[in-house]
């Protein structure tokens, strides 16, 4: 059963047609790679999904409910988080508060889940060190721990790797493998072609908005178009 | 009973309060839209404006007019310095908002001290007359007020739309990081947009002087009306303040008539209200 | 263990001194320092209240004017037009208070684009406009004659000078429970980034909704117990600029965000009022208004900060 399905969605905005017609499932247990140069759409569809933006056209369901149009803060609490692409943690707040605000009471604070994710992201001895004095690298690392801790049946990663050194790359290659084997459903987008070739299952190639190919690594990186997408100039 | 000659009077009076409404937002509405400071300290400087204006016919027995060849330059300056102090601390928006608030403090404090609270009268001869059109009463100051508010938006429209100066302006409303990467040197912008804000609050100040009798915390009085003619309008948009300012004086007049005038200035809030509800951006896409 | 230790003596601290406080005026204080310490319970209240929104939401009001004024107003129209029991009057200017807060809420917290903006200067309109329009309709001002009240309440001595002690406890108390619960976190959030505390699920309406409402809540009830004590409301007065801008400088100068920091602010500001009252109004204000333009210049954290990170400096220089 498709656990996310995105159908025809098209936003514009001014005479721009940022997203255009785009239907996508994504079944549970999936890592799904969203590629596609800049200005194809990726964020603004995934800012769709995640409610920040209302579909001109389209529906989106979620674990077959419609949650097209819901606010942002209902749809993460129905399951989807995502990440954003320039890393948002809170800043004036310690490791841990960043992670204690993903739950919904104070109550609700599992030591030994909160243990796990701060060990998976190696911030351990940082629990109480302020979030904006931790290296950019570790940021990304917090913001996706604090997804986790509202165990989201749908983790959106926005470029999780853009920005960031290649040791972290290396570290959160493997988060998301880890998180891979714990049967998470993860939608990411990047333009890390080798990360993305690692960890997806499959893959969708968005340009000007409009979905151009999809299925594996393999498969797409061998369609006509998406090779003239990345590597030809101009494409009408 | 309100009659028809009655609406009519109330529209045109309404309108051309509006457009002072307007004019007193000018400065406001550039600022916050193009330099993203919110200045209150403008109330108590066109109140200042007012005082010069004022010493200029009393104490000069000149048109009050004239003063605005010595206070625009000045007002000019001063926009100036005060934005090379917001650039020298980094203030951003909300810091700007507070600043500027106990600079209000301040400089409405030092007119008091100056002039005392006594009310000011400037006699103002031709420009207080009105005359008549089939009995509607029109006031010839007001007027004037009017017709100056419309040529600088035109000539505002005009900048704008023609110079190059204009096109730096429009750049930079929109995004000034991409504008500074076309050559568009934003703190000298911002200086000259500074500038002009203060000047256009010279000859608020000085129409200030011309219709009221005024005293130090006058300026306080239209803080409501002229915030809800800039959002109204759209932040940074000339044009969308001036004719914001004419909706808003004509909506008090009929709420005049309708209702109370004691209730008018709820009249600017419950239109903010409205426009927040409608449509957060103004009138006017910036 | 140590968290545990902090809390006993935070919690004994505050009874020592309330205990203390409520003692003062029975152990022959003079007429004018009852005065004095009501007035400094009435500024705390109107800092912390301040705080809880704008200092931990970052939503910056300048609306306490316009709530302060309309509590007083509230209470003595109750008072003078319906006769109503003074004690009663109080509960009631806090629900007007908090509808006004509720209203206004309803229309700025919903905006996407510069929500802080609009709303600070909604508030702004909203305190420039109150004023003027009860200015212009109760411009005599109301006198409270009856203040009246069902229990013989109002005959104990110093009645208001208690009742400005409780409120301010009050305030200081639910400032403190706001900051170290769940509903503090997600103003924290907030105020770090709104969007972001939107994509983890925080009901950011609600959240700030129940911030402003609890605020001017306080403010209304303080208005309130101002107006019982002064007798005479008189819209000048109560809807001076002065209690939308101290609160702030107060918060400002303390420590923003923090819970204690209002307090210290207000503790300060009042008292170099006193120093400074001797001379001019005009002149106070000409002081206060440098002042506050200096505080926000070079000390934008405030008191209390400025002595934590001198104190973590001194620890961690005593440890090298």
């Amino acid at each position: 059963m498709s656990l996310l399905r995105v159908m025809n969605v098209t936003k514009s905005f001014g005479g721009l047609k940022a997203v255009n017609n785009v239907s996508i499932e994504v079944p549970q247990n999936l890592v799904l790679g969203l590629i596609g140069p800049n200005g194809s759409g990726k964020t603004t569809l995934v800012n769709i999904i995640a409610g920040f933006y209302r579909p001109d056209s389209g529906e989106i369901l979620f674990k077959g409910e419609r949650i097209t149009g819901l606010k942002p803060y209902h749809i993460a609490n129905k399951g989807i988080v995502r990440t954003f692409q320039l890393t948002r943690v809170f800043k004036q707040l310690t490791v841990l508060q960043n992670l204690m605000t993903a739950l919904n009471s104070h109550k609700d604070f599992n030591q030994q889940q909160v243990s796990e994710i701060l060990t998976m992201l190696d911030l351990q001895h940082k629990k109480h060190v302020i979030a904006g004095n931790l290296s950019y690298g570790e940021q990304k690392l917090l913001e996706i721990g604090r997804a986790l801790m509202k165990n989201p049946d749908l983790l959106i990663l926005d470029e999780p790797t853009s920005g960031i050194s290649p040791t972290i790359i290396g570290r959160l290659t493997r988060l998301v493998k880890d998180l891979k084997m714990l049967d998470k459903t993860i939608l990411i987008i990047e333009h890390n072609l080798n990360v993305i070739s690692t960890i997806c299952d499959r893959v969708v190639v968005l340009n000007y908005g409009e979905k151009i190919a999809e299925g594996t690594f393999e498969e797409i990186s061998q369609d006509q178009r998406v090779i003239s997408a990345y590597i030809g100039g101009f494409t009408p | 009973m309100v009659s028809v000659t009655g609406v009519i009077q109330s529209l045109l009076t309404g309108t051309l309060v509006g457009g002072f409404y307007g004019l007193f937002a000018l400065g406001l509405t550039m600022s916050w839209g193009v330099l993203d400071i919110i200045n209150m300290s403008y109330f108590p400087f066109a109140v200042l404006s007012a005082y010069v204006a004022y010493v200029t016919v009393t104490s000069l027995g000149l048109d009050p007019f004239i003063s605005l060849i010595f206070s625009i330059p000045s007002f000019f300056i001063m926009g100036i310095l005060m934005q090379l102090f917001f650039n020298k601390f980094k203030i951003d928006i909300f810091r700007s908002l507070i600043i500027s608030f106990a600079l209000f403090v301040v400089v409405e404090n030092t007119l008091t001290y100056v002039w005392t609270a006594d009310v000011r009268r400037a006699p103002v001869g031709f420009l207080g007359s009105s005359f008549f059109i089939d009995s509607i009463y029109v006031p010839v100051g007001e007027l004037i007020a009017f017709l100056i508010g419309v040529m600088i938006v035109l000539a505002n429209v005009a900048i704008l739309k023609k110079t190059r100066l204009g096109l730096a302006l429009r750049a930079v409303a929109e995004n000034r990081e991409a504008a500074s990467m076309w050559g568009v040197n934003y703190s000298r912008m911002a200086l000259m947009v500074s500038g002009l804000s203060m000047s256009y609050v010279a000859i608020a100040g000085l129409f200030l002087a011309i219709f009221f009798p005024f005293t130090p915390s006058h300026g306080s009085l239209f803080i409501g009306r002229v915030f809800a003619v800039t959002i109204l309008g759209g932040l940074g948009s000339v044009t969308g303040a001036f004719i914001a300012g004419i909706i808003l004086g004509v909506a008090e007049a009929m709420a005049a008539i309708l209702l109370a005038p004691s209730w008018s200035p709820l009249v600017a809030f419950l239109l903010l209200l409205i426009i927040l509800v409608v449509k957060p951006s103004g009138l006017t896409w910036r | 263990m140590t968290y545990l230790w902090q809390k006993i003596t935070m919690v004994m601290a505050l009874s020592a001194s309330f205990a203390i406080l409520f003692a003062l005026p029975y152990l022959g204080i003079s007429a004018f320092m009852v005065s004095f310490l009501l007035s400094v319970f009435i500024w705390v209240t109107l800092a912390v209240s301040w705080n809880i929104l704008s200092g931990y939401t970052g939503y910056f009001s300048f609306g306490h004017t316009a709530f302060f004024g309309s509590g007083a107003f509230a209470s003595a129209v109750a008072d003078f037009y319906f006769s109503i029991d003074y004690l009663l009057t109080i509960p009631i200017a806090g629900v007007v208070t908090t509808g006004m807060a509720a209203g206004l809420g309803l229309v700025t917290f919903r905006l996407r684009r510069l929500r802080g903006q609009l709303f600070a200067l909604t508030t702004v309109v909203l305190t420039s406009v109150s004023s003027i329009v009860v200015i212009n309709n109760w411009g005599s001002g109301i006198v409270m004659y009856s203040v009246k009240a069902f229990w013989p309440f109002l005959n104990i001595p110093h009645v208001f000078y208690t009742l400005a002690l409780l409120l301010c406890f009050a305030s200081i108390g639910i400032s403190m429970a706001i900051y170290r619960s769940r509903l503090g976190l997600n103003l924290f959030a907030i105020r770090d980034d709104e969007e972001a505390a939107e994509a983890i699920g925080i009901n950011t309406f609600n959240n700030k909704m129940l911030a402003f409402c609890i605020s001017s809540l306080l403010v209304g009830i303080a208005g309130a117990i101002f107006a019982g004590w002064i007798k005479y409301v008189w819209p000048e007065t109560v809807f001076s600029i002065n209690y939308s801008l101290f609160p702030i400088l107060m918060s400002i100068m303390g420590g923003v965000g923090t819970w204690v920091g209002p307090i210290i602010g207000a503790a300060i500001l009042t008292t170099i009022f006193q120093i400074v009252a001797g001379g001019e109004a005009v002149l106070n204000n000409i002081i206060l208004g440098s002042l506050l333009v200096a505080v926000m210049i070079f000390l934008p954290h405030g008191v209390y900060n400025l002595v934590l990170s001198g104190y973590r400096r001194i620890r961690r220089s005593a440890r090298l």
